[in-house]
């Protein structure tokens, strides 16, 4: 009797490690590692990447005498200002709130365009950015209830 | 490159052993072939090598030289996990000394094999049952090794040998130690099996047993000729 290839050809492909016989124990417990780490990455990542990317940032708040709105053309000097991050109006454009990295710009910077423009504007409040944020998501909050 | 055209192939194999400072060659440039559903016997006298061909055979015993082929596949070459895999998938191994694990019971010995080919529990008994009918032992499954005569245990081996249905039943020595009647009886189940299409190598010094075999391989000191 002649030697015949298809006849034992599930053994061989098993032997060979062509036919996998379901999933392998280290593949199941690869994939449960992986899920475990992935879930851990999904709701840690985010947040150490905000912190890095915030935590050297301040808000401070400025208000112009008499309730005077903010005109765009300081605005975009103030912008301009090696450091500012980003500028937001508010309380109908009467305060404007400057975040900024504190270790390229500080309040100097602000008053010396202030002065430029023959502004009188108070410092209402200097906070970390990242307490701010967590101080308007509280306000919101009980604002929604 | 030739067309494989046997289920086994011997191509050039030796094997040394080194003790002190003499080798022995316990096999010497073996060749030969055997044909899928065949029943050979291995003849040779006592440390003539063909307790070592057979461990070669079996996957358990790398050759110093050459090359052995299964079903087209070169043994020698498979990693040492690819090879468990072989001798699960292949072989059923049947000793002289039955090897029987003597705290389980006759039909537990046979689902051994099971457990490492990742068949269901369930299955397992049906087909360790399926087997123990076979080589007639299916009401004495509940036995332990030792409330059987030698025969039984035998028959016990075999049944633990085929459940997994392997094409290739290798046995050494499988009546060595059973009385002349006995003996016969287990010859004649071997040849049941071969006829279902089981290929057969057995290991004997008994020329009668060789009588059941379709052909005989002789072994002498490490030399085949078949």
């Amino acid at each position: 009797m002649l030697y015949d290839p298809e006849k034992y050809r599930e053994k061989r492909e098993k032997v060979l490690g062509i036919r996998k016989r379901g999933l392998s124990f280290s593949t199941v417990a690869s994939i449960i590692a992986g899920l475990i780490i992935f879930g851990i990455g999904f709701v840690t990542v985010p947040t150490a990447v905000s912190y890095i990317t915030t935590r050297n940032l301040d808000d401070v708040i400025y208000k112009l005498d008499k309730d005077m709105i903010w005109k765009n053309a300081v605005v975009i000097k103030i912008e301009a200002v090696k450091g500012v991050a980003f500028l937001k109006k508010d309380k109908h454009d009467t305060r404007l709130v400057i975040t900024f990295d504190r270790r390229e710009a500080d309040l100097s910077d602000f008053t010396a365009v202030f002065s430029e423009n023959n502004l009188k504007a108070t410092l209402l409040n200097r906070v970390n950015h990242r307490q701010r944020q967590t101080t308007l998501k509280e306000e919101e909050e009980l604002e929604a209830t | 490159m030739n067309q494989v055209e046997h289920l086994i192939e011997i191509h050039d194999i030796s094997k040394n052993y080194e003790s002190g400072d003499t080798s022995i060659n316990a096999i010497k440039n073996m060749n030969f072939y055997i044909d899928d559903g065949e029943f050979i016997t291995i003849m040779g006298q006592s440390g003539s090598g063909k307790s070592t061909l057979l461990s070669v055979l079996g996957a358990l015993n790398h050759p110093s030289f050459g090359k052995v082929l299964i079903d087209s596949m070169d043994l020698y070459n498979l990693s040492t996990e690819q090879r468990a895999d072989f001798r699960s998938e292949y072989i059923g191994f049947i000793f002289q000394s039955f090897q029987l694990v003597p705290y389980l019971t006759v039909i537990e010995n046979v689902e051994i094999p099971m457990a490492v080919t990742g068949i269901k529990k369930k299955n397992q008994r049906e087909m360790a049952m399926d087997v123990l009918k076979i080589v007639g032992l299916e009401q004495k499954s509940d036995r332990l090794p030792d409330q059987l005569s030698g025969g039984e245990q035998e028959r016990v081996a075999i049944a633990r040998a085929i459940v997994n249905k392997p094409p290739l039943i290798l046995a050494d020595e499988p009546t060595g130690n059973l009385d002349s009647n006995t003996a016969t009886g287990i010859m004649e189940l071997l040849k049941s099996l071969n006829k279902d299409g089981h290929t057969i190598i057995m290991v004997t010094h008994n020329q009668k047993m060789s009588e059941y075999a379709s052909r005989t391989i002789n072994i002498v000191d490490g030399e085949a000729f078949a």
